[in-house]
């Protein structure tokens, strides 16, 4: 359900209509433009490059320690970490997070994308089509999706063409080495288009998001069965320490927009709490809502013979000698 | 948003790809909703990024270039069905479904068909960076 509610909150909510950057200065130059209206050049209060170890929270502030073994301490912290890097235990938390917490950052998921990058010494496909959907007879997403950025509009003349692979099939990739990826994706290239002489690529390049211990992955998704209630549990802060990015975003969830609008929601309950002027009222103010209990609809009187379950399904391990 | 350089142009200079995020998700752009700050944004940048046309799409399988794109009407069609049923669930508090019991419920097969698997790709898995079931 939630996954239709996302795809109408960004296709109907703002319209069906979708960019993609060609912009040779990169999809983050609007970032740094906006980024430059509070940092200055080489501004030191923005520590690139360091890797967070740890986070010690409390009522009263945050301690951020760095794998460089520099420190930073703060009355607020807002993490935003991918759901990924939470889920992979890249940060120990002091005192470890609260059940209902970690319990979210279970229950959510973390997809990756993976899109391998091929340049020709010609543009042997159609130059008249963004897109090729290729049927695999046996394998779900293997090597399905093909974008042209040779096409007018786009990189024309450039004879780039990249393939999209996801899930499991983008675990498979990043497991293997580039070779054997190149000629996969060759060989289905060249049943595509039987009647070409196929060239081989003379760039061939794809990231490993699965990997990437800054990311682990490419963003997140709710499960079958998740509910407001266990995502709130994933916005929700632990005492000081806040959490903004995608993954927060109930409406934007997975989209750079959703990273947006959750940064500038945290960012006012942060400013409320400091300034005690809340602008966010509608949203709640300070401390976001959480459930530190999540019920399921199955009363326990209800686990009778009547719904199939005649015999006790507890039993209880011995505690030992 | 992350970048490399990739290749050669005609100058011998890289281009710039894009390794993550590439795509404005739904701009904004009509008169009558709000505007998607990411193109808000991107507008004041003159960020050159031309629109993704998801009706140019070429159909292949093993054998070449096959036309399957009557599949893809014939799926947006169940579509329709199944946002309203999700709707449904939503408004009355129902117990959620996965996406395959959603589709079913719609009335679309896929009938083990590749060609509607790779539709069922194309329209949901990729987009949301996960594969809704295998078979």
């Amino acid at each position: 359900m939630y996954g239709i509610v996302g795809w109408n909150e960004t296709y109907y909510g703002f319209s069906e209509t979708s960019n993609f950057c060609t912009d040779q200065r990169g999809f983050n130059i609007w970032l740094r433009g906006e980024a430059a209206k509070f940092l200055a050049p080489n501004d030191t209060r923005l520590l690139l490059n360091t890797a967070v170890k740890n986070v010690t929270y409390s009522k009263s502030g945050v301690t951020i320690l760095n794998e460089d073994c520099s420190c930073v301490e703060a009355d607020y912290a807002i993490s935003t970490v991918s759901l990924g890097v939470l889920q992979n235990d890249a940060i120990t938390f002091e005192p470890e997070l609260p059940e209902w917490k970690q319990d979210a950052i279970a229950t959510f998921s973390m997809g990756t994308y993976t899109k391998i990058f091929f340049q020709f010494n010609e543009t042997f496909w159609p130059t008249d089509q963004q897109f090729f959907l290729y049927a695999h007879p046996t394998t779900r997403g293997y090597y399905a999706i093909w974008q042209s950025l040779s096409t007018e509009g786009f990189l024309p003349g450039s004879n780039i063409l990249f393939a999209t692979l996801v899930d499991e099939q983008s675990a498979r990739v990043e497991a293997q080495d580039n070779a054997t990826t190149k000629q996969e994706a060759m060989a289905v290239l060249r049943q595509m288009f039987p009647n070409i002489d196929v060239p081989e690529p003379t760039a061939f390049y794809y990231p490993r998001w699965g990997q990437t211990p800054w990311s682990y992955g490419s963003y997140s998704n709710w499960p079958a069965g998740t509910t407001l209630e266990m995502h709130q549990n994933l916005r929700a802060n632990v005492d000081r320490l806040y959490f903004a990015g995608e993954a927060q975003s109930a409406e934007y969830f997975g989209f750079l927009h959703g990273a947006w609008f959750e940064g500038q929601e945290v960012g006012e309950r942060i400013a409320g709490q400091i300034t005690t002027e809340c602008v966010n009222v509608a949203s709640g103010c300070g401390n976001y809502s959480r459930y530190e209990v999540l019920h399921g609809t199955t009363d326990f009187a209800e686990v009778n013979a009547f719904n199939g379950m005649g015999t006790s399904p507890l039993f209880f391990a011995e505690t030992g000698a | 948003m992350r970048n490399t350089k990739f290749g050669s142009d005609a100058n011998g200079n890289p281009y710039t790809i894009e390794l993550g995020a590439n795509w404005i998700s739904g701009l904004g752009d009509t008169l009558d909703g709000p505007e998607n700050p990411v193109w808000t944004f991107s507008k004041q940048v003159n960020l050159s990024a031309p629109n993704s046309d998801y009706t140019s799409v070429m159909t292949f399988n093993e054998t070449g270039a096959v036309n399957f794109t009557n599949i893809i009407d014939e799926f947006e069609e169940y579509w329709t069905i199944f946002e309203q049923n999700a709707g449904r669930i939503l408004t009355q508090n129902l117990q959620d479904r996965t996406f395959r019991a959603g589709l079913w419920q719609s009335g679309w097969r896929n009938h083990g068909d590749a060609a509607r698997k790779a539709v069922e790709f194309w329209l949901w898995d990729w987009e949301t960076a996960q594969v809704c079931f295998q078979k």
